[in-house]
């Protein structure tokens, strides 16, 4: 109803707005209805080989979706971010079902694929601000690179600052958000939890152990993914940065 | 000092540039390179330190082919101003460059050396404290020379390193330069588009011609 209230309102400013609103409400609607019953039907095997395919499936979708979401185009991108954010999911959300979370089985995936789609969700907005800005530096750059390896710097010196800048901004939303929390608006898994009766300091600690998860698997996989690109950028035999493959969408 | 054998060089594009380049360059020597604009000149001074692929063909460095291509960039230094650009101090910037593994100067040697060469050129030696951004061309190159010359390289690959100059300055920045090459035993290759230049300074001249080079 207050949806709806807000939307007629819209109507009457900018009716463009409106079916944008109408749209996304619309959206909200079937696609969260659609992971519940997505959610139910995963949930009737509780077994680990349901898990595995579920954080591939959820992997696969999330490197495609930064790919699609780069201004720049590189052969075989979506591998490596694969293989990063994969690689850190995996480490950082095992510790967490065998410490915070203490999954029971190990592999509960009523615990365990929630958790994996906090993480992955969450990541993909660092991992592709942080590639946004290294590939663009790389691109754009070149010159200045050039400039440091003519005054022997290695590939690795001479891209090191790009480097630290572009993690810095892919971990720029998620330690913000560590900054303000609770300060300014209750985050969702705690207003979860409150609403679900729980106490406000089990919301709290579930909520501080989940921000941590965030960041340290944001913080691995922009690191290891930048870290790929670097690698391939990287001509050994003239020990200089190749600058091939790539190309502004 | 530097040789080149049987050079085939591409541009990025893969359009070719140069065909089977041959080329020696000897100690005291002087070397200037004229050829029109995109013909391939810069690219070319580039592969000689591993700063652009070769398609085919060697570099020797003091007679052997080069392998350790960050140990040549040592020794043999390419000068472009064309990029040199930052809105950091220059300070800032000669500390990043003798952070670097390979470059173990001294600051206080190192900008000693700098600031010789600076007054040289009759440059000021606070030019330093001002960001790279804020210079005109001609001090962007005149300060590049300078920070060059003090990490003594035993070549000098000079790309239109005096293009926005002044000729006052021009002329200063070319007798630096000789007198750099008299004195450590060195040697420079130069492209540049002022033939003056070249008949004045120079001790050979090349020109870019089908894809190769003509001695004059």
């Amino acid at each position: 109803m207050p949806v709806a209230l807000a939307a007629a309102v819209i109507y009457k400013l900018n009716a463009k707005l409106a079916k944008t609103v109408l749209v996304s409400s619309a959206r909200t609607i079937i696609q969260l209805l659609l992971l519940s019953v997505l959610l139910k039907f995963i949930f009737q095997w509780n077994h680990w080989l349901t898990l595995l395919v579920a954080f591939s499936f959820i992997q696969l979708i999330a490197s495609f979706t930064v790919v699609k979401r780069l201004d720049y185009k590189s052969n075989g991108l979506w591998k490596k971010i694969l293989a990063a954010t994969a690689g850190s999911i995996a480490i950082v959300s095992a510790y967490s079902f065998f410490t915070v979370f203490s999954a029971n089985p190990w592999f509960n995936v009523f615990q365990t694929i929630p958790l994996i789609g906090i993480m992955t969700g969450n990541s993909l907005t660092g991992i592709t601000l942080a590639l946004n800005q290294f590939i663009g530096d790389l691109q754009e750059r070149r010159g200045e690179f050039e400039v440091k390896m003519a005054f022997s710097a290695t590939p690795w010196e001479a891209t090191q600052l790009s480097f630290v800048a572009a993690l810095k901004t892919g971990l720029t939303p998620i330690i913000n958000s560590m900054m303000i929390v609770g300060l300014v608006s209750i985050p969702g898994v705690m207003a979860g939890q409150l609403l679900s009766m729980q106490s406000p300091e089990q919301a709290a600690f579930y909520q501080i152990s989940i921000l941590f998860l965030i960041f340290s698997c944001t913080f691995f996989s922009i690191f290891f993914v930048l870290l790929l690109f670097f690698f391939e950028q990287v001509d050994q035999q003239r020990q200089t940065l190749s600058f091939m493959g790539i190309t502004k969408k | 000092m530097i040789s080149l054998e049987k050079i085939n060089l591409e541009s990025i594009q893969r359009k070719e540039l140069f065909r089977s380049v041959d080329m020696k360059i000897l100690a005291q020597e002087k070397v200037f390179l004229l050829g029109p604009s995109g013909s391939g000149k810069s690219t070319l001074l580039k592969s000689l330190v591993g700063l652009a692929p070769l398609k085919s063909g060697l570099v020797l460095w003091q007679n052997n082919p080069v392998i350790d291509w960050l140990e040549v960039r040592r020794k043999a230094m390419y000068l472009s101003a064309e990029y040199f650009n930052a809105n950091v101090p220059v300070q800032k910037i000669i500390e990043e460059f003798l952070s670097y593994r390979l470059n173990k100067m001294e600051l206080n040697e190192y900008m000693q050396l700098f600031f010789r060469n600076l007054n040289k050129l009759g440059l000021s030696s606070d030019l330093h404290l001002q960001s790279v951004s804020t210079l005109s061309g001609g001090e962007r190159q005149a300060i590049l020379i300078s920070m060059g010359l003090a990490f003594s390289p035993r070549l000098l690959l000079l790309d239109e390193i005096t293009s926005a100059m002044d000729k006052d300055l021009a002329y200063k920045a070319e007798k630096l330069l000789s007198n750099y090459i008299l004195e450590k035993s060195a040697a420079y290759l130069w492209v540049t588009h002022n033939e003056d230049q070249a008949r004045r300074c120079g001790t050979s001249t090349y020109k870019v011609l089908d894809k190769n080079l003509i001695k004059e």
